[in-house]
This record gives structure tokens, C-alpha cells and sequence, in this order.
């Protein structure tokens, strides 16, 4: 395009964007429409952080076993880089007992018991690949589109193009758990170039939901309101004068804030909850665990939150010590999701709320064929390096194929062979079916438009339904 | 919030601007040939303004022009000579203008004489320029091309080729299962409409023939037929077909091209009469099942609504937003609200035409009030779980004709609500966990609906509680 036309289209779409900009900054979070009537009004995204294995869990390789204790072949090592991995390691077999379930003969291993039931509503993914192999920038690349940091998270992305249905609730909510945040910090729930009113909202678990909500001492709620009335009425008298969009937008946030002091306290509150939805998810209150975040993701959900964001810390098994063992930690944190996992499908289901709500499951990559050896030494545990060629993500409800699966590896779940997916792709997706084209959901910054899939990604229409 | 991207909207002005230099240089030659005559001579003042008006045309209509080839989607060749004719257009009629500024008194015999020279090629390149334009948007046998009657036979094909498959074994495999393939993503660019790079697909002939390049089919060779290397090819490259900004082909449908290519690429065949590979099979099999879940959102368009209602309703808190960019309807959530105000409902109603997905889960909403809601006919799915909502409220909702969804979860309806559900024939999903709904109730239902009535449970298994440690 000639030099011109560019100079042209900036100047003239800058007046465009500008017009629009203006009606957004009025009332950021105001609902709107997407491209198209999408399936999913909202997503679960249950991000397992550290990453787990697919070889245990959902890729089963049964010839993987018989090479178990072999030497790798230097044909997968030529030219590959890995995170830990160094010199000729060992190949290991599956370190789980796999069946197929269901009515679509879905492989999945005995570490996930509960969630063998729910074979049939999912559609698995199992030959995704990305291009990172270290934590930080892969949860990026997951989360943003983008391995560096100053991207907008998708989360962010939908709420941005949504807006919030529940005007006293923020649109995008981010739930943490298994005691550490993700490597790549907060990042994987911020806003990046869009204006920070849709970053990821983090609430806890234990004590506050979020922090300062309750009304500290001798600061009645009465006063608090007034105080706002009076920052807002400066603020107001400050936009009159100025005009400056960003002066609403903050107005905009003092009323939320105070709106949030009585609706999320309530909504986060699963103390109230009957005895057989705690026993349906295996939920203790007052705790911080997956299994509660779940159960406060379906609450959210119904309550009209657009993007709940989970993060389970404590997948990275590596096998340097026992917590990080395929045969023993790994299989720990399989049981802490189990059975939340399993019941939050089946809660939605009952809630007539599955088909509209997209869950989505994933790690930020997979795990090699072969046993980690660190430093060219014999691990104490079984354990799997960081592997970006190959990993299984899954998605239910919220429009996806029931019962689907798409993706194959080659016979040792080293690399895809048939149906390879990216990451862009999976944000394209799960764009997709919010009702977003996601090459049109834009943002304009620094001087050209913006999108969360960069230049690349196509919908994964073989999970559609 | 999608951004208008002016510079292709310029673009897009093309095909209006390049009827200004058409126009307007024509006229010029014409009074140009008419001012040499006597009783035409005043005319020679209105050649250098027409001349120059229609050299700025020309140079805009090249200029929008360049702008619109950078999206793609033509016939490169054809495109490349275009642009070239239209540059050169735009570049003699600026030349021509630079002779005839001067007034041509004043001009010597022999410069006269050039620009009658310079203005003959002027009027045929504007005139070739327009014709290779015209055939990038229409095709290149549209001047001298047959009438349109193949085009509405094309109209009774295509609805024979939509005839759903119902024996897959017994289905033709071009004609049943290829062909439709091809008019959904082929047609557009390679048919009676357009042949880009002179191929056409939507007869057997042709594509027998190919086009610019060939043939297009090595009947069980996929990997050496142009058609199926097209296709496959990385969407980066420039060959790639359908172009990128096209629905492209997917892979099921990638799969079934190249089975039917590698059988031989035969027109006439049955699916039982080629092998199929288990892959292959599943896709077919795909084809048969009507799973396919059809948008609950009508297809015919409505007005839009009144903007003083949805904003008056967004000033009270309610949540209202179009289902789409695309469509007019609605979707209206209370999940901001607890109470629902009679002025809530009246505002409601007047947004009748246009509601068609209604959330009133938790709120106030009485069974009054829902003989009031009843009256949006246009309604599709209504959330009332967690509401107050009782029998009697809930044997309004038989006056919506068109509901699908209705949630009533964790509310007092029971059997008797439910009966007078059986009389609303549209529907297809009901939720009841927590609700006073017996199994006696359940049975008068009609078995099409998918009820969901929850209470699941989740047996304890050893795993739930076991802690494996280090031996």
C-alpha cells in the first residue's frame, strides 16, 4: 500500500476510533454485542499452571512403553533444544493405566477417575503445539497471543468486546490456587495496551475476596458512599471542564468499587452453599484450593461474569523430588481436580448453563517422551521435561463438539502428525465462540490495529458443534 | 468495536471513481473534435477544464484503485495489466493536459498536432483500461459471454445438490458429496459468475479443461492435481486457494477431496463403489447426521430498537445489548438487579419485536409480571431460576410461541406449571433441578425436549481422598 493511502487511512481512522473510543470510555464495561450471536456468553478457563503431562492423562502410547528404559534415539534430539534435558536421555513410558470411555472411546487414564464420566461431553485437542518451552513466556503465549510481556490477556480481549453483563461485578475474574501465582506473574491476567478497566479482577479465596472491600474501622459504609459522591462530583466538575474521557472512566471505577462492597462478598461467599453441592465438588470453605475456585467459577458465571480465569500452580513434573513425581505428586494434583473439575461440568449441566459457558482445560505446554535428566543425571523420580511440540488441551460446552476430538501424535507423542493446532489457534476458537471473528476483534496502539491471534490462527471448526 | 479501516474504504470507492475519467476524458475528446468545427468552436474553452478534471479523476481512480488491488482476490495477471493501463491512463491524461494548458492558438502547428496524437491513444487506453476492469469483476467472457440462463439453471442445481444425504453409501460421491463442496467455497470466483485464472468448477467439462495453468485433476494422484495443491498449500502463500480472507476449506472437507481425487476423480461413482479409509468413513458418516445445532437467533431481519427504551432500561441497570453485530435482536439481563419494576416491564414490552433471550434469574419477577413478559413473542430463551416465580405464573409463558429455553431452576414450579408447558410446541430445553416437579409431571412432557431435572452426584472413589507419598 502506497505511502499515502496509509498516511490517509490513519489520519481518517484515527477520527474513527476516536468516536467510538469516546462512547467506550463513557461506560467501558457497558454490554455489547460481539461480531456474531456467539454460543458461549462466558468461559471457564482452568489453566493448569507448570504444565501436566498428556502422556498421562489423555495421549495414551502404549508403544511408548515398550521403549521404556531405552536409550532416546538421536533423531529426536538433533537440533532440539529443551529445557532441562541434556545429553542422550531415556525414553519412559506411560506412567498410568489407560481405557477408553465413553461413547467416543475417549483415552483417558486412571488418574482422572471422576472425569472418565464426562468422556462424551468434551472435545479434546491433542496434538496442540506452541513455540516456547520455558514457563513464563509459554503462559504468555497462552494467555496473550504474544510470548513477551505488554499484551492484552484474553480475558481481557472478551470483556473488552463484551463488556460485563452484571454492572456490579467485574467482567473478568482471575482465581489462583496451589500456593503460587503463575511464573509469568500477573501479566497472564492484565490488560496490556487496553485500558485497564478489563484487566483480570484476582480474587481470593480465604478472607477478603478482594482486598480492602470491607470497610476498615470507624469508616462506616454511609460515609464511604459519600466520600465517593464527593470524589466523583470533583471528578465530574474536572470532565466538564476538560473533557477528558479518562476522568469518566475513573468515576466509572469508584461506582464499581463500591457496587463490588456488597455484590462480591455475597457471590464469593460459598460458606451458604448446601451440603451436597460441597460434596459434589469436594469443596471446604475457608480454604484456598482448586476445588473451591471451581465452585466460585460456576457462581460467578451464573451471575453474569464473562471470562473466569483459574490458575492451579504445581504441574511441573519434572521429577526432581517427590512432589514433582509422575507416580506420586503428579498424581496427587490429578486427585485435587478430579473430582472439582468433573463436578463443576455436571453443575453447569443441571444449571442449564453448560451449553452457554465454555470451559476450557490446558496446561501452557506438554512433556517429553523422555525421562528428564538434568544435568545429564539420573533423576531420583519419574519425571518429563518441558516439550512445546506436542500437548492436549480440552474443551466442554459453550458450543464445542460433544464427544469430539481432534489432533493426533506420532506413536511416542513426541511431535503431531495429523491435525496440529497452535496456540493462536486456540484463541481463535475460543474468540469464536464468544461471537468474535477474531481477526476484526482489534485495538488500535501504536499506530496499527491490534488483535489477540497476532497474524495467525484459525478456528478449530472440527470441535465446533 | 471492529475499527473502519478508511484506506480501504477508499479503496472500495474504486469502482464509483473510475466512472469520473471515463466519463469525463471521453467528453473532452468529443469537444476537442467538435471545437475544430465552426459551429462547435466555443467549445475549445471547455476542453482544458474537462481535460483537467478528468486528469485528477483518472489520477484518483488509479490511485483507489491501487489501494483496492493491496486486498487481494484477483486474477493476478489480469490485475497487473489493469493497474499498468490505468497508471498510463491516469499518466497521458496529465500529459495531454501539459500540451493543452496553453491555449491552443498558441500553440504550434506541429504541438497541434501532438495532441490530437497523444489524444487518440488517451481515449483507447481509457476505453481498454475500462473493459480489462469490467472483466475482473465480472469475467472475462462478460462482453461477449452467453446469456444468463446457465446461471438459473445453476438456481435449481443448487437446490437438488442441498437435498440432505440419507444413505451415505448410496450418495454419488461428486455429485452428492464434492459438488456441493466446491459451490460453497469455489463458486464464488470460478464459476458462471467469475473465472479467475479462466477456470471454472461448477461443470464437469470444465473442470475436465481447467484453467489458465491446465489441468487442474490427476485422477488418483491428489498431491500432483493443481486443485487439491491449491488448497493445501500453507495459507501464507499467494497460491493458496480460497484466498485468505475466504472461507477456506476444512479439514474433513480437505480429507474428502483428497479420497475422491486419489479414487480416481470419477463423476459418476457411489460412495460404496470407492474404498474408504476409516477416516474417510467418519467423515461421511459426519454428513448424514443432522447434529448440526441451527442458530437460535431468526434469520429474518428486525428494526432496530428504540434507543431511547434500551437506554433508559441500561440507566436503570439492566444489561441490553445486541446478540450480535449483525442483528437487531436482543439480549436483556436483570443478573445486575434484584427487583423488577413495573416500568422495567413496560419498557420491555416495548422492545417486543427485538427480544429475544430474557435473564431474569434471581430476581423479583412476579407471576403478574410474567403474563406482562409473555407478550414478548419474539422470545427465545427465559431465565427464571432463583426466582419466586410459581405455577400460576409460569402457565403465562404458553403464549410464547417461540421459546426454546427455559430455566427454572431452584424455584417453587411443580407438576401443575409444568402441564401447561406441554402447550408451548416450540420448546427443546427445560431445566428443573431443585424444583417440586415429580416424575408423574415429567411424564406428560413431550419425550423431544431435553429436560434436565440435575441432582447429580459423584460417587467417592479412593482416589478423592488418598495422598500418595514417596515409598
Amino acid at each position: 500500500m502506497g505511502l499515502g493511502s496509509l498516511a490517509l487511512g490513519s489520519l481518517l481512522g484515527a477520527c474513527s476510533t476516536n468516536k467510538s473510543g469516546a462512547d467506550l470510555m463513557l461506560d467501558p464495561l457497558s454490554p455489547r454485542p460481539p461480531h456474531f450471536p456467539g454460543k458461549a456468553k462466558s468461559v471457564i478457563y482452568l489453566h493448569m499452571a507448570g504444565s501436566p503431562s498428556q502422556l498421562e492423562l489423555f495421549d495414551y502410547k502404549p508403544e511408548l512403553a515398550k521403549l521404556h528404559n531405552q536409550d532416546c534415539p538421536p533423531s529426536l534430539l538433533e537440533g532440539k533444544q529443551f529445557a532441562f534435558i541434556r545429553g542422550v536421555p531415556k525414553m519412559l513410558g506411560p506412567q498410568a493405566i489407560f481405557k477408553q470411555h465413553g461413547e467416543s472411546r475417549a483415552w483417558i487414564s486412571d488418574n482422572l477417575p471422576h472425569l472418565t464420566t464426562m468422556a462424551d461431553e468434551v472435545s479434546f485437542l491433542k496434538a496442540v503445539t506452541t513455540d516456547q518451552f520455558n514457563h513464563a513466556p509459554a503462559q504468555l503465549f497462552m494467555h496473550t497471543g504474544a510470548p513477551r510481556l505488554g499484551r492484552p490477556s484474553i480475558g481481557s480481549w472478551a470483556t473488552y468486546g463484551l463488556g460485563s453483563e452484571n454492572s456490579n461485578l467485574p467482567g473478568f475474574v482471575v482465581l489462583t490456587s496451589g500456593g503460587k501465582t503463575p511464573d509469568a506473574g500477573k501479566s497472564v491476567w492484565g490488560s496490556g495496551f487496553l485500558p485497564s478497566v478489563y484487566q483480570g479482577v484476582q480474587c481470593r479465596s480465604e478472607g477478603d475476596p478482594v482486598l480492602y472491600i470491607t470497610d476498615p474501622d470507624g469508616m462506616s459504609r454511609d460515609l464511604k458512599k459519600k466520600t465517593i459522591e464527593a470524589i466523583n462530583d470533583v471528578n465530574q466538575q474536572h470532565y466538564e471542564e476538560f473533557q477528558d474521557p479518562e476522568t469518566l472512566t475513573r468515576i466509572n471505577q469508584y461506582e464499581l468499587a463500591y457496587r463490588m462492597q456488597i455484590s462480591v462478598p455475597e457471590v464469593m461467599n460459598i460458606n451458604k452453599e448446601p451440603a451436597y453441592v460441597h460434596e459434589l465438588y469436594g469443596t471446604h470453605p475457608g480454604k484456598t484450593s482448586f476445588a473451591n475456585n471451581c465452585l466460585l467459577a460456576r457462581k460467578l458465571v451464573e451471575q453474569g461474569v464473562r471470562f473466569v480465569q483459574l490458575f492451579d500452580w504445581g504441574w511441573d513434573s519434572h521429577g526432581t523430588d517427590s512432589d514433582n513425581a509422575l507416580d506420586i505428586g503428579f498424581r496427587n494434583k490429578c486427585r485435587e481436580i478430579d473430582r472439582p473439575i468433573t463436578a463443576l461440568i455436571l453443575d453447569l449441566k443441571q444449571r442449564g448453563l453448560l451449553d452457554q459457558t465454555l470451559i476450557v482445560w490446558g496446561g501452557e505446554f506438554g512433556r517429553t517422551p523422555m525421562q528428564e535428566n538434568r544435568d545429564n543425571k539420573q533423576m531420583p523420580f519419574y519425571g518429563r521435561d518441558h516439550h512445546a511440540e506436542a500437548f492436549t488441551m480440552w474443551m466442554a460446552g459453550g458450543g464445542i463438539k460433544r464427544g469430539g476430538s481432534w489432533g493426533e501424535t506420532d506413536e511416542i507423542g513426541y511431535a503431531a502428525i495429523k491435525g496440529k493446532t497452535s496456540v493462536h489457534d486456540v484463541q481463535a476458537t475460543i474468540l469464536n465462540q464468544l461471537g468474535f471473528d477474531h481477526e476484526k476483534l482489534t485495538y488500535q496502539f501504536q499506530g496499527r490495529p491490534f488483535r489477540l491471534t497476532d497474524v495467525s490462527g484459525k478456528v478449530i471448526s472440527e470441535i465446533v458443534a | 468495536m471492529e475499527e473502519i479501516n478508511l484506506s480501504s474504504f477508499f479503496g472500495r470507492l474504486h469502482p464509483a471513481l473510475v466512472h469520473l475519467p471515463i466519463g469525463i476524458l471521453l467528453l473532452a475528446f468529443v469537444f476537442e473534435l467538435l471545437s475544430q468545427t465552426k459551429r462547435y468552436k466555443k467549445l475549445k474553452a471547455a476542453v482544458r477544464p474537462s481535460l483537467f478534471y478528468g486528469m485528477l479523476s483518472a489520477a484518483l481512480a488509479a490511485f483507489s484503485g491501487y489501494v483496492l488491488s493491496q486486498e487481494g482476490g484477483y486474477d493476478d495477471q489480469l490485475l497487473t495489466q489493469h493497474k499498468w493501463m490505468g497508471i498510463a491512463t491516469a499518466g497521458l491524461a496529465f500529459l495531454v493536459y501539459l500540451f493543452r494548458r496553453k491555449s491552443f492558438a498558441l500553440l504550434k502547428s506541429d504541438q497541434r498536432k501532438a495532441v490530437l496524437f497523444l489524444f487518440f491513444p488517451l481515449v483507447i487506453l481509457v476505453l481498454i483500461t475500462g473493459h480489462w476492469g469490467g472483466s475482473l469483476t465480472r469475467g472475462e467472457d462478460y462482453l461477449f459471454g452467453t446469456s444468463t440462463d446457465d446461471q438459473a439453471s445453476s438456481t435449481a442445481d443448487k437446490i437438488s445438490k442441498r437435498n440432505s444425504i440419507t444413505n451415505v453409501d448410496e450418495a454419488k460421491v461428486f455429485s452428492d458429496i464434492i459438488q456441493p463442496l466446491l459451490e460453497e467455497k469455489c463458486y464464488a470466483c470460478h464459476s458462471s459468475k467469475k473465472q479467475k485464472g479462466q477456470l471454472r468448477l461448477d461443470q464437469v467439462d470444465f473442470i475436465l479443461k481447467g484453467g489458465k495453468q491446465g489441468e487442474i485433476l490427476v485422477a488418483g494422484d491428489p498431491l500432483e492435481s493443481e486443485l487439491f495443491k491449491r488448497v493445501t498449500l500453507s495459507i501464507e502463500e499467494k497460491e493458496h486457494m480460497p484466498p485468505r480472507r475466504e472461507s477456506q476449506l476444512t479439514s474433513s472437507e480437505i480429507e474428502l477431496l483428497r479420497w475422491w481425487i486419489a479414487e480416481g476423480a470419477t463423476f459418476d461413482k457411489k460412495v460404496i463403489e470407492l474404498t474408504q479409509s476409516t477416516e474417510v468413513s467418519a467423515y461421511l458418516k459426519s454428513l448424514t447426521s443432522t447434529q448440526i445445532i441451527e442458530s437460535w437467533v431468526p434469520e429474518n431481519e428486525v428494526e432496530v430498537a428504540d434507543n431511547a427504551v434500551l437506554s433508559e432500561l441500561r440507566s436503570a441497570g439492566v444489561s441490553v445489548a445486541k446478540v450480535g453485530a449483525n442483528s437487531n435482536y436482543l439480549t436483556v439481563s436483570f443478573s445486575g438487579r434484584r427487583k423488577v419494576e413495573p416500568r422495567d416491564i413496560e419498557l420491555l414490552r416495548l422492545l417486543s419485536k427485538q427480544i429475544v433471550e430474557l435473564n431474569l434469574a434471581r430476581t423479583s419477577v412476579s407471576d403478574e409480571q410474567l403474563l406482562l413478559i409473555s407478550e414478548l413473542k419474539e422470545l427465545r430463551r427465559l431465565h427464571l431460576e432463583y426466582s419466586h416465580v410459581t405455577d400460576f405464573g409460569i402457565s403465562h409463558l404458553k403464549a410464547c410461541e417461540n421459546l426454546l429455553y427455559l430455566n427454572l431452576i431452584e424455584t417453587k414450579v411443580g407438576d401443575e406449571g409444568l402441564k401447561s408447558l406441554t402447550e408451548i410446541k416450540s420448546l427443546k430445553e427445560l431445566y428443573l433441578f431443585n424444583t417440586n416437579i415429580t416424575k408423574e409431571g415429567l411424564s406428560n412432557l413431550n419425550p423431544q425436549i431435553k429436560v434436565d431435572t440435575g441432582k447429580y452426584q459423584l460417587p467417592f472413589l479412593a482416589s478423592d481422598t488418598i495422598v500418595f507419598r514417596k515409598k
